[in-house]
Formats: C-alpha cells, sequence, structure tokens
C-alpha cells in the first residue's frame, strides 16, 4: 500500500542525512581533538628547558649501598603478590596467589593473623591507618576488609564486609587517610572510592582504555589526588570530589604495572612492562626522567621511593631489585636474593626499611 | 492529513525500498555513531581541561625536587643508614619483659 511506503521510506533519507551530518560532526571532533593533542604536546614541550639529571649535577653522588636482607618472611603456599606496611612500621599484610592473607610482625617474623579468602589470586591487599583492619581482594572481583581482632581464637573470616564490587577483577586497593573509605582499581578499566560502612559507591572514575593495574594516593599534605595506571599505557591523576582526570601521560611503551607518589607529592614515578621506570613531574605536567640500562630488559613489577625521595627501588621480573638516584639518573644498586620475580615493593613508613615480596613464596625485610 | 504527509515528505524523498528493513541498520548504525560521537565530546572536553593546566619549567620542579631531597636526606634511613644500636631489623633482640 502506498501510503504505508511513503510513511516510512521518507525516514530513511532523513536518516542518512542525518548520518552524514553526524559523521561529519564526528571527524570534526577528531580533527579538533588531534589538533589539541599537538597543542598539549607543544605547551609540554615549550617548558621543557632542562633534564633534572643536569639539575641534579652539582648534587654529590651516592656512595657503594650495602643493603642485606635482614628478615625472610616465609609461609606463604604460593606466589606472593601483595603486600603493605602498617602504620606501626613493624606489621606486614601481604597477599598471595594460595587465596591467603597472613598478617607479619617484620620484627619477630611470627604471624599474627591468616584469612582464607575464597578466591585464588588475591592481588591486592591494604593495612588500614589505624592498623585494625586490612582489605583486600582479587579475582572474585571484589574489595573486603576483614576487621583484625586480638583474640587469636576469633575466626576472622566471620567479620568479613564486602565493600567493593566490580565487573572484573581488583588489582589494586588502598585506604584513604581514614579507615572509613576505600579506593579501588580494577581490570574493568574504572577506578573507584566507597565508604567502608555502606558499602556505598561514592565516585567513581572512568577514562581508562583497558584495565587499570595499580593506584597510590597523594601523601595527606598534598590534597585529594590519585594517580592509576594501566594496560592502555597511561597515567591518570584524578581529583577525588569530582571524579575527573585532571592529567594525563602516556609515554611509557607498555603497561604500567606500579605507581607511586614522590613524598612531597609533587611528582610520581612509574614502572611499566616496557623495563623503564618513570618520573612524572605534575607540576611541569611531563615526564622528568627514566630510569632505564641497555641491560635490563624484564618489567617493572613495583616501585617505591626512599622517605627523602632521593632513591627509587624498582622490583623486576628478572628476580632482582635495581636502586636508582632519582636525582641523576643512575643506578646505585643491584639486591639479589629472590629466587623468583619480584611483585611487589614497599618501604616503610618510616622509612627504615623496605619489604619485597616475590613468586618464590617469600618476603624480604 | 495531507498536511501531515507533507511535513513527512521530504523534498526529494523518491526511495521506494520497503523502509522497515533498512531503519533498523540506519538506527543502530546511528546509535553507534551518536556513541562515537559523545565519546569524542568528551575526549575534546577531556583534551580541552588538560591543555588548560597551569604548567611550570622543568628547571624549577627539578630544582624543587632536588631540595626536598637534600632537606630530607638526614632523615632517610636507607640512604644515610641508622646507628646499630637503633637498628631495629639488625638483630634479633631479646626483649626484656618488664
Amino acid at each position: 500500500f502506498s501510503l504505508c511506503l511513503y510513511l516510512i521510506s521518507p525516514l530513511v533519507p532523513e536518516m542518512a542525512t542525518q548520518e552524514v551530518q553526524l559523521n561529519e560532526t564526528l571527524s570534526h571532533l577528531k580533527t579538533e581533538s588531534d589538533t589539541l593533542k599537538t597543542k598539549l604536546e607543544e605547551e609540554r614541550a615549550k617548558l621543557h628547558d632542562v633534564e633534572l639529571h643536569q639539575v641534579a649535577e652539582k648534587v654529590d653522588g651516592l656512595g657503594q649501598f650495602v643493603m642485606k636482607t635482614r628478615r625472610t618472611l616465609k609461609g606463604h603456599g604460593n606466589k606472593v603478590l601483595c603486600m603493605d606496611w602498617c602504620k606501626d612500621k613493624r606489621r606486614i599484610v601481604s597477599s598471595s596467589q594460595d587465596g591467603k592473607v597472613i598478617v607479619w610482625d617484620a620484627f619477630t617474623t611470627n604471624k599474627e593473623h591468616a584469612v582464607t579468602m575464597p578466591c585464588t589470586w588475591v592481588m591486592a591487599c591494604a593495612y588500614a591507618p589505624s592498623g585494625c583492619a586490612v582489605a583486600c581482594g582479587g579475582l572474585d572481583n571484589k574489595c573486603s576488609v576483614y576487621p583484625l581482632s586480638l583474640d587469636k581464637n576469633e575466626n576472622l573470616a566471620a567479620k568479613k564486609k564486602s565493600v567493593a564490587m566490580h565487573t572484573n577483577y581488583l588489582s589494586a586497593c588502598s585506604f584513604t587517610n581514614s579507615d572509613m573509605q576505600i579506593l579501588t582499581s580494577s581490570g574493568d578499566g574504572t577506578c573507584a572510592l566507597w565508604d567502608v560502612e555502606s558499602g556505598q559507591l561514592l565516585q567513581s572514575f572512568h577514562g581508562h582504555a583497558a584495565d587499570v593495574l595499580c593506584l597510590d594516593l597523594a601523601p595527606s599534605e598534598t590534597g585529594n589526588t590519585f594517580v592509576s595506571g594501566g594496560c592502555d599505557k597511561k597515567a591518570n591523576v584524578w581529583d577525588m570530589r569530582s571524579g575527573q582526570c585532571i592529567q594525563s601521560f602516556e609515554t611509557h611503551e607498555s603497561d604500567i604495572n606500579s605507581v607511586r607518589y614522590y613524598p612531597s607529592g609533587d611528582a610520581f614515578a612509574s614502572g611499566s612492562d616496557d623495563a623503564t621506570c618513570r618520573l612524572y613531574d605534575l607540576r611541569a605536567d611531563r615526564e622528568v626522567a627514566i630510569y632505564s640500562k641497555e641491560s635490563i630488559i624484564f618489567g617493572v613489577s613495583s616501585v617505591d621511593f626512599s622517605l627523602s625521595g632521593r632513591l627509587l627501588f624498582g622490583g623486576y621480573n628478572d628476580y632482582t631489585i635495581n636502586v636508582w638516584d632519582v636525582l641523576k639518573g643512575t643506578r646505585v644498586s643491584i639486591l639479589f636474593g629472590h629466587e623468583n620475580r619480584v611483585s611487589t615493593l614497599r618501604v616503610s613508613p618510616d622509612g627504615t626499611a623496605f619489604c619485597s615480596g616475590s613468586w618464590d613464596h617469600t618476603l624480604r625485610v | 492529513m495531507l498536511l501531515l504527509f507533507s511535513f513527512i515528505f521530504p523534498t526529494e524523498g523518491d526511495f521506494f525500498v520497503p523502509g522497515i528493513l533498512l531503519c533498523p541498520k540506519t538506527i543502530s548504525s546511528n546509535m553507534t555513531s551518536n556513541s562515537n560521537l559523545s565519546n569524542m565530546r568528551r575526549l575534546v572536553e577531556q583534551l580541552k581541561l588538560e591543555a588548560s593546566v597551569e604548567r611550570i619549567k622543568v628547571s624549577q620542579a627539578a630544582a624543587e625536587l632536588q631540595q626536598y631531597c637534600l632537606q630530607n636526606a638526614g632523615k632517610d634511613a636507607l640512604l644515610v643508614g641508622v646507628p646499630t644500636g637503633s637498628n631495629p631489623f639488625r638483630e634479633p633482640r631479646s626483649c626484656a619483659v618488664v
């Protein structure tokens, strides 16, 4: 019936013209975004007047370093994936592929608590600022908080509270300044801020194009930001209150496995599968140093700064830990000892020691 | 009724292909184009935001990083070491229970 045809078919050319219009806007936007990207690079390059190591030439070099393993924490049945220090500078929580989360006393090497998670590959764990709880998660797509009780006989698993829910594995988690909020990052490409008590999502952070592998909170004096790194080779700096990405850095050539803020909060370092660690300054809005050597070909799994920020420790997949002079860009020391790749590394809160966890089932302090 | 039809008819519409078959395809590609469009818009907005960030010179930033390092170097145990007596990790000490 011709009337019907007339009713429907005219919409087709309408849509065709609409689609043409859309394509035009799309290509228009694409050119705009490309111009903006070039402009961004130009602006950043304008201020690139000198390299960090040039500025640091007048600083004394560091002498030979002797760092010994003082403690070896054995007890995990499988690869150690993540660890965190307690603010009391002696307790450590670590998580492993065997599904266990263990709290150790680093001075005595005693195990204080052990929790078995219902999933294997517990990829993230964090100690609460108060020292009274630990958070962990992994392939279960959730972040759970376990309050630590002094009663050894109490079953910790019974008190577990599920806080975060993602649609893919949990790659990293961290408490904010209080026990009440947790920041998580996930393989689903997002980061999220949760309220521990209610389990409510307070803020979500979208912007990564692939799995987010790591995150670090800015040191408390410098405000409410955090940095995250992901498989899209980007490191993004976010404002926690607005959920906005305020700065983005894309100079790595492969997945970023670890990010850590410089102690002053003005810069952060990242470690990646491209075997380099890089330092990005937030106020200059660019990469200011690369820590790499031709002889190093294995990816960096974890990075952390010493207390003053002069030393950068990197845990590598070739079983070693390289210590870099942050200012001069040179390697100061290599530490051997682990029998498999180093998966996690953290300096203690007072800077007297650092702990590394490895796929060889042990942690070394 | 005539008015209604004249409203729908475009000036050079002479497609007589059954619109029902064509429409769903155009609708879905329309929607993906729409989502691409909104993605692109978001990207452009994000880039504008990032381009407008206030920046300082690398020399200044580097100088401040260096200053922070040197100021705190004395407190950095991993850098300067601690006196043997006070290193909690030095050797397993036996604690005297008071």
